[in-house]
């Protein structure tokens, strides 16, 4: 019973991984050969990697360096006590620690866990970072710039250079930024520390403790800008860290349960802001006139003839404080009611930066004309919400051929921070303009949802089920203010027969917008007919179905399809997003001819499409605005093939496994513009003989990952191991800029200066040759695919361990 | 949501005038500085001011 109550616990509430962990790791001790003893294995070895291209794609989340190969798992279970405990991939940037112990009144958890997110190691920029987080460029060329375009008479830059390109022609050049940037790593990493603890006061009343702290540091690329045209792009330092802290209280009886919980986290970040040079500008741009004809530039959020350093925010601080109940009870065998209720606080009380880090802005002749730029409403955000998040479930089978679930959900998310006005405003630090009326206000949200099934079982193995949905969500601050999902649902399962299985499913849901304001729509500046898709009127058809046959006990097909068809409409849409389809089909097929033999392969085909419309115009009166000639869709059109194989050979010659896998992906995606506009800008030739519309090329990809792992066992305690994997990325994406001819970034084309990151082809391998040392008695039946992940297929597969996990902690295949 | 492309996943909903509802093609991305709303970060290297702000402004493109 105890057990099971936990299992539901587990699900109502969002675990952390170490909770989850926590809860599952004894389960596996007990999953060993013999009852008390000692199990788990020691993996150890040489590793060496070789890659070529976008390096850090191949590793994206492993650090796959030369060197030391690690992964240990250690477990003991005696009649007192289970100890499990691990260790992998050891003083790498992927490292894992893990220590569960458990005795029949407490138990203990401790997690270290590193994960890397590694962006490129051959990223470029101008920029260098004077101080944490405040980045400069070398004064000279930034004066030599300013010198160029201002003031009169200014002194051009040497023949072939440019500052930034913004045409044709001056994109044929090399920016003056170019020599000034250098190469760099760009990483960062995820450090998570988290203890548990557990104690069972009496056979009925637990206390549990927890805390995590996850700490983020290194470099991610993010996107800032001193105007349209101007757009920078720079490896912002993270250094913030999210501590969670958890306590709970678990009252456990046979006819039900009881637990209150407390949860606080905190989020902090060293960095309130972010300051960068202006690549245009040595000093704050000042046309010596007096407001409203300067010292800025009207023009400067688009022509870049504003400050001399930018400033935007980092991540704020902030922090949520959760109280929680949750119950259930078991009226009896066949019928159970649980239910929680949380009631959460959630606060941001950061600094605000200023207004502008531009000076010829924060002056008094500018706040004589713009005196609500003087100074900040409020120093800091003072931004508060609270909720409160219900749970209800029934389940009852009050005869053995029906079955009834009930489930209700309410969530109410109160935004009550004070409206923050803004009736002026700075544009990217260059240019002052009144913003009158305009204040930012919190947006708030009741939803209630209630869905309910009905299942019957007539004939034997199989189960019909027939259920209904509502959806409410009541809003503020949206075109609608109301919004409601109506749908039902169908399926069919046959499951439990020895050689067939069966899974049909199809959904219906029909969305309807209520309360809808045009006039928000055009508070927006967007055109009348436009609907947001995710509060326009929706019909969803969603069917699905698999089919497992098992002929024979050694070998098992399966096929499966989904299809997923969103429509979007409502009274007067003209604009937006009209259609999304997906399907995918699935076929595979397993066979295990003995206990020495299995091997499959599987493959898959997904189809993704989506139709949207918009109109290039100008605001009104402009008559571009109403008129349809200007109308443009696109047609997103992707699809995918997948394909996996698999063989494993395990004591098919003596004491020896060999697995091999190998994986493949391709994708098409395709963006195909097109309506009136687009005819028209085809049609219509540029200074220089251009065309001013072409189609863009597909994004394609092709990702293959081979693998090879064989272990040789001298005996039952001891035995050796090599593994090889490869890997390889074929990429093109029109939105990855490089050097021509070459797979190197260009961080100086149109419009910007960046750091270069984006998609390029990389291949790598990693061989590694191990020793192993087992605590397990060999076992010398074959898993079947099923069976694989629990790694209980003999001396050498314990779970956790072994070549294959290396080589699927890889960013695997690519999405575009 | 997540494997959309910017600026089209972008231009699902901001059908604005100027630049939002733009046609972000070819001839862009070889020609003028609008491209820098179709490679690399796209829309998103202009709008920090409203996706990484900690100001309550957020549903304007202002700071």
């Amino acid at each position: 019973m105890r057990n099971r109550v936990v299992t539901v616990t587990a699900a109502l509430l969002l675990a952390s991984a170490i909770h989850a962990k926590a809860q599952t790791k004894p389960a596996e001790a007990t999953s060993g050969n013999a009852p008390w003893g000692v199990t788990g294995m020691a993996d150890v070895g040489v590793r060496v990697t070789d890659a070529n291209g976008d390096e850090a794609r191949f590793e994206r989340y492993r650090d796959l360096r030369s060197g030391l190969f690690t992964n240990c798992v250690f477990g003991k279970q005696t009649d007192g006590y289970l100890l499990d405990v691990t260790a992998k991939n050891i003083g790498y940037r992927d490292q894992q620690y893990a220590v569960d112990y458990q005795n029949s009144k407490f138990r203990f958890s401790f997690l270290y866990d590193s994960i890397p997110l590694n962006y490129c190691y051959n990223c470029l920029t101008p920029w260098r970072e004077a101080s944490a987080n405040s980045w400069v460029l070398d004064d000279a060329v930034q004066n030599q710039v300013q010198k160029s375009r201002y003031p009169a008479p200014v002194t051009p830059l040497p023949p072939g250079f440019v500052a930034i390109p913004t045409n044709y022609l001056q994109n044929q050049l090399t920016s003056v930024y170019r020599a000034q940037a250098q190469t760099f790593e760009m990483q960062s990493r995820r450090d998570t520390t988290g203890v548990k603890f557990g104690y069972d006061m009496t056979n009925d009343v637990a206390l549990s403790v927890d805390f995590t702290s996850t700490k983020k540091s290194g470099y991610q690329p993010f996107g800032m800008s001193h105007a349209f045209s101007n757009a920078n792009e720079l490896p912002v330092q993270l250094d913030n860290r999210t501590n969670d802290f958890g306590a709970a209280v678990e009252w456990v009886r046979p006819q039900g349960m009881f637990r209150a919980a407390f949860e606080r986290s905190m989020f902090s970040n060293q960095f309130n802001d972010v300051l960068w040079d202006n690549p245009l500008n040595l000093t704050d741009y000042n046309n010596g006139l007096q407001p409203p004809s300067g010292p800025y530039d009207a023009n400067g959020y688009s022509n870049g003839n504003g400050a001399a350093r930018g400033r935007i925010s980092s991540f704020p601080d902030n922090s949520m404080t959760v109280v929680s109940f949750m119950g259930l009870y078991k009226f009896n065998r066949t019928t159970t009611l649980n239910g929680t209720v949380q009631v959460s606080d959630q606060s941001n009380d950061d600094d605000l930066i200023p207004w502008t880090s531009n000076a010829q802005i924060n002056q008094p002749s500018v706040w004589a004309l713009f005196p609500h730029l003087a100074a900040l409403p409020r120093p800091t955000a003072e931004a508060k919400v609270r909720g409160v998040n219900a749970l209800v479930n029934f389940t009852s089978r009050p005869v053995r051929w029906m079955g009834v679930n009930a489930k209700y959900r309410h969530n109410t998310h109160s935004n009550i921070s004070r409206p923050f006005p803004y009736d002026e405003n700075v544009r990217f630090d260059a240019v002052s303009e009144e913003t009158p009326g305009e204040f930012a206000e919190g947006h708030s949200v009741i939803r209630d949802t209630f869905d309910a099934s009905v299942s019957f079982s007539p004939l034997a193995y199989s189960t019909l089920r027939v259920g209904y949905l509502y959806d409410n969500y009541d809003r503020t601050g949206r075109t609608h203010n109301d919004m409601r999902d109506q749908g039902m649902r169908l399926t069919w399962d046959t499951v439990g027969t020895a050689w067939l299985s069966v899974r049909v499913g199809y959904e219906y849901i029909d969305r309807t917008g209520f309360g809808f304001s045009e006039q928000a729509v055009e508070d927006a500046a967007a055109q009348p007919g436009l609907r947001f898709y995710d509060e326009a009127d929706r019909e969803r058809n969603r069917f699905n179905a698999m089919v497992t046959l098992t002929p024979f006990q050694t070998m098992d097909f399966t096929a499966s399809v989904t299809y997923t068809d969103d429509h979007y409409g409502g009274p007067g849409m003209e604009f937006g997003l009209f259609d999304v389809t997906n399907t995918a089909y699935n076929v595979g097929v397993n066979y295990t001819p003995s206990d020495h033999v299995a091997m499959g392969v599987n493959y898959g085909r997904d189809d993704f499409s989506t139709y949207q419309r918009a109109r290039n115009a100008n605001p009104p009166p402009d008559p571009s605005w109403t008129d349809p000639n200007r109308d443009w869709t696109l047609d997103n059109d992707e699809k995918v093939n997948n394909v996996d194989v698999y063989v494993d050979l395990l004591n098919m010659f003596k004491n020896t496994g060999i697995r091999f896998a190998y994986n493949y992906s391709d994708s098409d995606n395709a963006f195909v513009l097109g309506g009136p506009r687009t005819v028209t800008l085809f049609n219509t030739i540029d200074a220089n003989g251009f065309r001013t519309f072409e189609q863009l090329p597909d994004v394609t990809n092709d990702w293959q990952q081979f693998m090879i792992d064989l272990k040789y066992s001298f005996n039952a305690k001891v035995g050796f191991a090599i593994g090889y994997f490869y890997e390889k990325l074929s990429i093109s994406d029109f939105a990855t800029i490089n050097l021509p001819g070459t797979d190197q970034p260009r961080i100086d084309y149109l419009g910007g200066l960046t750091t270069g990151y984006g998609n390029r082809p990389y291949n790598g391998s990693t061989f590694a040759a191990r020793l192993l040392y087992t605590f397990l008695a060999p076992v010398t039946s074959i898993a079947r695919r099923a069976g694989r992940s629990t790694g209980a297929a003999g001396p050498f597969f314990v779970r956790g361990t072994g070549f294959r996990g290396l080589a699927e902690s890889g960013a695997g295949p690519p999405r575009i | 949501m997540l494997v959309a492309k910017q600026p089209y996943l972008c231009q699902r909903c901001h059908v604005t005038s100027r630049h939002p509802p733009t046609i972000y093609d070819g001839y862009l991305l070889k020609n003028s500085q609008n491209a820098n709303r179709i490679y690399g970060r796209s829309c998103v290297v202009c709008h920090q001011m409203v996706h990484g702000s900690n100001s309550p402004n957020g549903k304007a493109f202002l700071r």
